[in-house]
């Protein structure tokens, strides 16, 4: 559901990944804890009645509506509950007591190889809390910072931000993780050739990269116009030595 | 598929000649990147980016800073081109190759240089089919399992016609 289309007095909780019924019971169960907590901390004076609006199975999405005597309660809690949901996306204190920092942070604890991102949703705006790489995409690779150069091909904020390289000497996809506040990055990039700046894993064995983390830099690189490769052609002639591999070859011995 | 391009692989001396438009070299280099250029992708030049510093070296040698920088803005077309062209990232996976290398070459008594080591460790890591270079590496053929040799064109093309020596 788009933020512009939302009512003002819901609030979405959308879960993505293959969710077990255990993890969609925990996870609801820590969103009805923030809920209450919210209501309790931001309108104590005005109860709130919150109902289920709207279910969706398919990506786990539960909607609430408050209803309340006090027409500023709930506008104020689902102003809370997007606050929450922005400082989880930011890592960022809560501002809030810790009744009810402790559900938003035991809902954010709930991404694991179930639940892979949680998106808190209101008329305000969307909050993402993605999934930290799995296990088997760090295990058994060796991580150094460096660059990577291809094609970007699949861009998908499905499960984190994520974004696809089809490296030039293999043909293999590269996988690079972005966080929530990167998303700028990933404009415009779609079937460019780009470099990518990051922490690159590369398999034991081959030693292809096969994901980055930690991307400093997305950079879209000048396309080439193919043959432009001979405007170098004699550059050099004017300071040219001959025998360049003579010339290497003291550079390449000096001690 | 991308997956199949054949991968030759030039060292830095290579790409110097084609600079430095050795009238004696220049038609070979240049007939193997038409070659390069008329397989539309399934045959490619490699070389690490190793050979952009080394490339550098030489270019210091030019008198003016303005002069420098119009070189380079030309250099950087033959390295940007990548129709004919990949450049090979150093990392890792090569760095503990060019080690093992080193180590060989020690065992049968060469003595292989950390620049060549990464050239010939980049070649490997791209299974390159042949690597072109005008230095004597013979010695070191069987440790990247492709012959290591001169370039060779099968078919020469003609010399560029060149106004003020710059190619048209």
């Amino acid at each position: 559901m788009g933020t512009n289309m939302m009512r003002e007095d819901s609030l979405v909780l959308a879960l993505e990944g293959e969710i077990s019924l255990e993890a969609f019971a925990q996870a609801i169960k820590h969103f009805q804890s923030l809920v209450h907590a919210l209501t309790k901390e931001i309108s104590p004076q005005a109860p709130i009645t919150w109902h289920i609006e709207d279910l969706q199975g398919a990506s786990a999405v539960t909607t609430v509506c408050g209803s309340s005597s006090d027409s500023q309660a709930v506008p104020g809690v689902v102003s809370g509950f997007w606050v929450v949901g922005q400082s989880l996306q930011r890592k960022q204190v809560i501002p809030y007591s810790e009744a009810v920092r402790r559900p938003a942070l035991a809902l954010a604890q709930n991404l694991d190889n179930s639940i892979r991102a949680i998106k808190f949703e209101t008329h305000l705006g969307e909050a993402v809390i993605a999934v930290q790489p799995q296990e088997e995409e760090i295990t058994g690779k060796t991580f150094a910072w460096g660059q990577v150069k291809g094609i970007a091909q699949t861009l998908s904020s499905r499960r984190g931000l994520k974004l696809t390289l089809y490296d030039p000497i293999f043909d293999r996809p590269i996988l690079c993780f972005l966080r929530e506040d990167q998303q700028e990055m990933m404009r415009g990039v779609w079937g460019k050739r780009v470099s990518v700046i990051g922490k690159i894993g590369r398999e034991s064995e081959k030693k292809r990269a096969v994901v980055v983390f930690d991307i400093q830099q997305i950079e879209i690189l000048p396309p080439s116009l193919p043959g432009s490769y001979r405007q170098a052609r004699g550059v050099l002639a004017q300071s040219a030595k001959p025998h360049p591999e003579k010339i290497l070859r003291r550079l390449r011995d000096e001690e | 598929m991308k997956s199949d391009v054949q991968w030759l692989y030039w060292d830095a001396n290579v790409f110097l000649y084609y600079l430095n438009g050795q009238p004696d070299v220049i038609p070979i280099i240049e007939a193997l990147f038409e070659e390069v250029q008329a397989s539309r992708g399934r045959k490619k030049i490699a070389t690490s980016v190793l050979s952009k510093v080394e490339v550098a070296y030489l270019q210091q040698e030019c008198e003016t800073q303005q002069f420098q920088k119009e070189i380079e803005e030309r250099i950087d077309t033959l390295w940007q081109d990548d129709s004919v062209i990949e450049l090979i990232e150093f990392h890792d996976g090569i760095a503990l190759q060019a080690r093992e290398m080193i180590r060989q070459a020690r065992t049968k008594g060469f003595s292989l240089k950390p620049a060549d080591a990464i050239h010939l460790a980049s070649a490997r890591w791209i299974e390159a089919y042949e690597i072109h270079t005008y230095d004597d590496w013979s010695r070191f053929s069987d440790m990247v399992d492709c012959p290591i040799c001169t370039p060779s064109a099968t078919q020469l093309s003609l010399p560029l016609k060149t106004v003020n020596s710059i190619p048209v």
